[in-house]
């Protein structure tokens, strides 16, 4: 039972640092996706949103074709994209545009700050790992309410280490503060989180009239059609007037998407899709449908159901789809913590061990560990810092890049742990991970401006506060894990209580 | 830790799995079954009552958890798990049979 407990524990610690860490980072994967694609970075915005030039490429590459979709620009990613279909999903079926100029841009293929929210999720193992994950959430989400309820007694047996004992009473205190400042966050981020994985580990209910998952969507979505066509062509109507209309609809929220089926025809209808950040859904977002031609309004589809829309705020929650910049910054703060939380936690352990182990520590199994925990904390760090320079590295026309770009993030984890088992000593592992991740931060304005993005002082200067704000905040990241590799490495040149015997090993 | 848990016997071990299979299993059988049960009775429309119990059911597993170690002993950790799930079970089954559902 020990040995589960302790072991148990200390992996799901790193599995915990690993949800907390990249889905913090997920907060920011649209900003993300942005750097990473620097042929977009100078996209400059247009009065009408880039819609004509879509519209006028839309007509030259696909006039025939079913359904057009544009994806209009907005303030996290200023780029216009159009899509085509003839029913089928083809992911070449794509052109995305300058709204200013109009010009066709090539951006390179990547995982983008999405890779961090799939990671967050499944750990990139599909069903399993969702399993893996469900499992640390609901532990942590049984761990939080009954930390609430019997706040003063198990709880605190089992989290507790008494400080005057333990040397490094600064990782006590940041544990403590990090885990009950963000509290209400943290009850938050987990039930909800629980909530946008529920068909995969509370599928009874849904199974309940034997239509699963796909019929539940399908109950809860209300069903857009597509439809057919005349045979007669006729010009389409002004997309600016319906966008307009459709935006006075929703009291003046922004739009996100247009969808056009059957352009050209006379049975063309137009739908105005409501932008996701604008309010709280679930699945689908509102629209209005309008007649292509006469531009007459025909329709609204929307979700009204009260536990429709408490799932679409629960969602909402925990992906931010709503959150303006202070609300994102603070989750992204909140979600900091929480990664701060776990990473203190798991140094306490070792720390605690350390002192109960006295001069024969070396000679325990704790030293592996050690080794494991800096590999699975500041080796997760730095192969996240690593992922930006790998996506600017590979060569743009790669085949299969995106496979590539999380090929290497996870070889240069593997090289982290390699590190972790030659060095052998934990704190220069730390010291040595943590300060190479800073350098690559450090260093990743000028690894962007070389590699064709928008540079820093030019981000600032023009506004452009989606990448600058990316850059500003991995150069605050390089600060703070250069001090907090620098702090190891003066805790361990101290001269340590332990060795000098004025303290009992606790027991 | 391993001085302290040197002052168990296995019976308390054998307790202390025990709960944590009560816990695991049989919170997860309660959880599930109360589901069924919401998503069939509750007063709203199919979807509505679906979507209202699958989210309420991890609420409910957590209780469940909390409750397998805070019951005094396993036998009534399982007790006060299993005695639920069977009578939530039952009203479904009943509810197949007479063609209800």
């Amino acid at each position: 039972m020990a040995w589960l407990h302790t072991w148990g524990g200390l992996v799901f610690a790193w599995l915990l640092f690993a949800i907390f860490f990249a889905g913090t980072l997920a907060f920011y994967r649209e900003e993300l996706t942005v750097w990473m694609q620097p042929e977009i970075h100078r996209a400059q915005q247009a009065p009408d949103n880039g819609i004509a030039a879509a519209i006028r490429e839309l007509q030259q590459r696909a006039p025939n074709a079913q359904t057009w979709s544009i994806i209009v620009p907005g303030p996290r990613r200023q780029v216009v994209e159009a899509r085509w279909s003839n029913g089928a999903f083809d992911p070449k079926a794509v052109v995305v545009l300058d709204p200013k100029t109009g010009k066709e841009l090539h951006p390179r293929e990547t995982v983008g700050g999405h890779f961090f929210r799939n990671f967050h999720f499944s750990l990139m193992i599909a069903t399993t790992g969702q399993w893996i994950v469900g499992v640390a959430t609901m532990m942590m989400l049984v761990g939080l309410i009954s930390g609430v309820v019997i706040h003063k007694k198990i709880f605190r047996d089992f989290f507790t280490f008494r400080p005057q004992k333990s040397p490094p009473r600064a990782w006590l205190d940041a544990h403590n503060v990090a885990a009950v400042l963000a509290l209400p966050f943290h009850l938050m981020i987990t039930y909800t989180g629980l909530l946008t994985l529920m068909y995969v580990f509370m599928p009874a209910g849904m199974n309940l009239e034997g239509d699963g998952f796909l019929g539940f969507l399908n109950q809860i979505s209300p069903r857009v059609e597509t439809p057919a066509a005349q045979g007669r062509a006729a010009p389409l109507t002004s997309l600016d007037a319906l966008m307009s209309r459709a935006s006075d609809h929703w009291d003046g929220a922004a739009i996100g998407a247009i969808q056009i089926s059957q352009p050209g025809d006379a049975a063309a209808v137009v739908d105005i899709v409501r932008r996701r950040s604008a309010g709280f859904t679930a699945r689908m977002d509102p629209r209005l449908r309008f007649n292509g031609v006469t531009a007459e309004q025909l329709a609204e589809y929307r979700q009204n159901a009260p536990a429709v829309s408490t799932f679409g705020a629960m969602y909402g929650l925990h992906a931010a789809w709503f959150a303006d910049q202070p609300l994102r910054a603070l989750l992204f703060t909140m979600g900091l913590m929480g990664s701060l939380m776990v990473a203190s936690g798991s140094l306490m352990w070792s720390a605690k061990r350390r002192e109960q182990h006295g001069p024969d520590y070396a000679a325990t199994g704790y030293r592996a560990v050690e080794a494991l925990n800096a590999a699975g904390i500041a080796g997760l760090v730095l192969s996240s810092a690593a992922l930006f320079w790998i996506n600017r590295l590979l060569p743009v026309d790669l085949v299969g890049r995106m496979g590539w770009e999380t090929r290497c993030f996870f070889g240069v984890w593997l090289l982290c742990l390699l590190h972790a088992v030659l060095r052998g000593r934990s704190r220069a592992t730390w010291r040595e991970q943590l300060w190479f991740a800073a350098l690559l931060l450090l260093l990743l304005p000028v690894l962007n401006a070389m590699t064709g993005g928008l540079p820093l002082p030019e981000a600032i200067a023009t506004g452009q506060w989606g990448i600058a704000g990316v850059e500003l905040t991995a150069l605050a990241f390089a600060a703070l894990l250069a001090w907090t590799g620098w702090k190891i490495g003066v805790a361990r040149r101290s001269p340590s209580r332990i060795a000098r015997g004025t303290t009992k090993p606790a027991t | 830790m391993s001085e302290r848990s040197r002052q168990y016997g296995w019976r308390d071990r054998a307790g202390v799995l025990s709960r944590l299979l009560a816990a695991v299993f049989g919170g997860y059988a309660l959880a599930s079954s109360a589901t069924v049960f919401l998503s069939a009775y509750l007063p709203l429309s199919h979807f509505e009552a679906v979507l209202t119990a699958t989210m309420v059911s991890f609420l409910i597993y957590a209780l469940a958890i909390m409750w397998a170690f805070a019951a005094r002993n396993a036998w009534r950790a399982w007790a006060g798990l299993m005695a639920p799930t069977l009578l939530l079970t039952l009203s479904i089954v009943v509810r197949r049979w007479t063609g209800s559902a």
